[in-house]
């Protein structure tokens, strides 16, 4: 199996000027409207705190929160189901259609689905699974994965989601109006609503005190899946629950303003059973999540609550694309995902950053995201599978940052190499950093050496005439 | 498959993995500090939805009654609240697969948030949700004494247990998924008006408050059946 080349495949988009303008530029909005209405309560850094605070309580407690969720939820008539991987999830899923003879369903989007193989592996067995989100569906119409969490097919332009619906729904080709393909979308789903069997989708939260899940969209097509066929099948990682009814609104107010920058979702939905003569599934899934529960440095990364709000801010994200990243989690929480599914195949994500801190700084519950980095660029050259550059990378850093003498004398060759080494080495392909800049004009001095002759004595003084 | 073995495994995995425990914090009541009823007026119509003020219940119910979603002989209307008479009976219903053909949906809110502009619906006030969700053009009667300021608050007044579906709607259904070009009227309703009495300061004369940005370009072509 070969590795996922990000860099590759990031560059491919960064060619299509109109589609990678579009795409940094609805993102940048949409982090833009997070920081304004961030910046308007002002309990919302206290809240970020809380939040995590709620999430790192509730995991190094989860064995007894999952079991207080599924008597409560037992108790309120859905039938709750366990997996341990994928294809129990999908199993469990297949024979509870097979029992009712579903033939069509539509779906809210659930990235633990996406995580599952789902649909592909319904579709194998003659059920056919509608993707009910705009989004979600016009990815699945062009056989591609969400290329974002929360807005799946932001990566396209207009005029690629009209060809498509052409092809696939019979629209008017030359019409790429946003407003009309949605109305395209819209006149296509009703035909599926008339004869669903069955609704799907994920959740948001979970509520150990109630039993019940929270599910969030904007369209209400996840509302309309679950509300109009008899059966009702929603799936929730084990990472998912929360231990209260009064810690839902602390992550309420969170998750849309994060995501998108708006007050809420249009459809914030709670369900604590099924309605009367229907029938409600849930499966609760593991699929590797006790394992990174387990990971000593690495467990945080359950807190994600799967807003998107790394994604919008990444300087890599908003110019390469989700579809970059072939996977199912991309971003900033798909490089420290990823890896934990997949470490071989997914070891050159961590090196998809810049280190810039931004996606730990939005993060609504703190998942330290820049730490993970780290993290998993270790272990990927511990595991050797790490490229030549990384082993050296990693090889070099530890003697040269172990003392500060080592670290000065570096310095000091680091300023020598800028000053002597011409540019038709320095700036060829051994140097990727050159790759669309030029090297900097080498200073008179290191940043040592101007603060041991200048910053330094000053300081001195200072501390002297406090005494 | 064995599902006791399953949770059983899962469970042990966790308690064998999971790390030292982390202390429970307190959730705090927020106080949400702006005017409740002004704010949740200004949030719904940020979300394109629109809004009446009544100083009764009966002048709601009257200029509701006036509304070209109502014509009883032109358009199907189901009714989920106090005093308002549909032509959708619970027969039509029996299968909601059928409800999609409704045009109009009116309904009973039973709190507004000023915060977001979200009005709290249940299974027991919508009596069928899928009602609201696949009518074209929703109505939600709403006390105005019980708009709540904050989100903590109101969810400190609802048992979310009692509830088979408990929802906050906002605005109507709406999406931004083709370049985030925000578009009303996704896969829900097109529109969404609340109906708030007990308001003392409402004008004599009803006044239908919209927002003068919101998307109002819902295609009238290629709607499934024309009815979509």
């Amino acid at each position: 199996m070969k590795q996922v080349n990000q860099v590759k495949l990031g560059a491919e988009y960064i060619a299509k000027t109109a589609h990678r303008e579009m795409h940094d530029r609805c993102l940048w909005a949409a982090r833009m409207r997070r920081d304004k209405v961030a910046a308007s309560i002002p309990e919302w850094e206290e809240m970020r705190e809380l939040a995590s605070e709620i999430k790192l309580h509730t995991l190094s407690n989860l064995d007894y929160y999952l079991e207080q969720f599924a008597k409560n939820a037992e108790a309120n008539g859905i039938h709750v189901h366990w997996a341990r991987n994928a294809e129990e999830h999908n199993q469990i899923i297949l024979d509870i259609f097979k029992a009712h003879n579903v033939k069509v369903v539509t779906k809210g989007k659930s990235m633990t689905m996406d995580e599952c193989g789902m649909r592909e592996f319904m579709a194998k067995n003659g059920i056919e699974i509608n993707e009910a989100d705009l989004g979600e569906r016009i990815q699945q119409l062009d056989n591609q994965r969400p290329s974002h969490i929360v807005m799946p097919a932001i990566h396209k332009l207009r005029s690629d989601v009209a060809s498509l619906f052409a092809r696939t729904l019979g629209s008017d080709p030359k019409n790429d109006d946003p407003h009309y393909l949605n109305s395209v979308m819209r006149a296509d789903m009703r035909k599926k609503y008339v004869k669903v069997d069955a609704g799907m989708s994920g959740a948001n939260f979970g509520i150990a005190e109630t039993g019940g899940i929270v599910v969030c969209t904007n369209e209400g097509n996840a509302d309309i899946s679950a509300n109009l066929p008899p059966l009702y099948v929603a799936t929730m990682g084990i990472e998912k629950v929360i231990p209260r009814q009064a810690d839902l609104p602390l992550f309420i107010r969170l998750l849309s303003r994060s995501a998108l920058g708006l007050d809420m979702t249009q459809y914030t939905s709670h369900y604590h059973g099924p309605r009367k003569g229907q029938e409600m599934h849930l499966v609760i899934l593991d699929n590797g999540r006790s394992e990174r529960l387990a990971a000593k440095e690495y467990w945080p990364v359950l807190k994600c609550i799967r807003c998107g709000a790394c994604m919008n801010t990444c300087p890599v994200f908003r110019r390469t694309s989700g579809i970059s990243y072939d996977a199912i989690y991309m971003g900033p929480i798909g490089i420290v995902l990823e890896p934990s599914y997949d470490l071989y195949k997914y070891a050159r994500l961590p090196y998809s950053c810049t280190h810039c801190g931004s996606c730990g700084d939005v993060c609504p519950v703190k998942v330290p995201i820049p730490e993970l980095v780290f993290y998993w660029r270790s272990e990927v050259v511990r595991h050797g599978y790490g490229q030549p550059t990384h082993n050296i990378e990693e090889g070099l850093a530890e003697p040269l940052l172990k003392s500060s003498s080592n670290l000065a004398i570096a310095e000091k060759l680091g300023l020598w190499a800028l000053r002597h080494i011409p540019e038709s080495i320095a700036e060829s392909a051994v140097n990727p950093w050159a790759k669309a800049h030029k090297d900097p004009i080498p200073p008179e001095e290191t940043f040592r050496q101007y603060y041991n002759r200048v910053i330094k004595p000053g300081e001195e003084k200072n501390e002297k005439s406090d005494q | 498959m064995d599902q006791i073995e399953a949770k059983n495994e899962i469970l042990a995995r966790i308690k064998a993995g999971k790390p030292e425990l982390h202390p429970l914090p307190d959730v705090p009541m927020y106080p949400y500090n702006g005017n409740a009823m002004e704010d949740f007026i200004s949030h719904l119509l940020g979300f394109d939805g629109k809004a009446v003020k009544f100083k009764t219940r009966g002048d709601a119910l009257k200029w509701l009654s006036a509304q070209p979603e109502m014509e009883l002989d032109k358009t199907l209307v189901y009714s989920s609240a106090e005093g308002v008479t549909g032509n959708v009976s619970e027969e039509n219903i029996a299968d909601l697969h059928n409800a999609h053909e409704i045009e109009t949906c009116v309904t009973e809110g039973e709190f507004g948030v000023g915060e977001m502009g979200s009005i709290w619906v249940t299974d027991e006030s919508l009596r069928h949700a899928a009602c609201a969700l696949l009518s074209r053009h929703l109505f939600v009667l709403l006390d105005g004494t019980k708009i709540i300021p904050g989100l903590h608050e109101t969810y400190s007044r609802i048992n979310l247990r009692q509830h088979q579906y408990g929802s906050f709607y906002t605005g109507p259904s709406a999406t931004a998924d083709i370049e985030a070009v925000h578009i009303t009227g996704a896969q829900g309703p097109l529109s969404l008006t609340a109906l708030i009495y007990n308001c003392a300061d409402a004008p004599v004369v009803p006044e239908l408050m919209v927002n003068p940005n919101a998307d109002t370009s819902i295609y009238t072509k290629s709607r499934f059946d024309n009815k979509c």
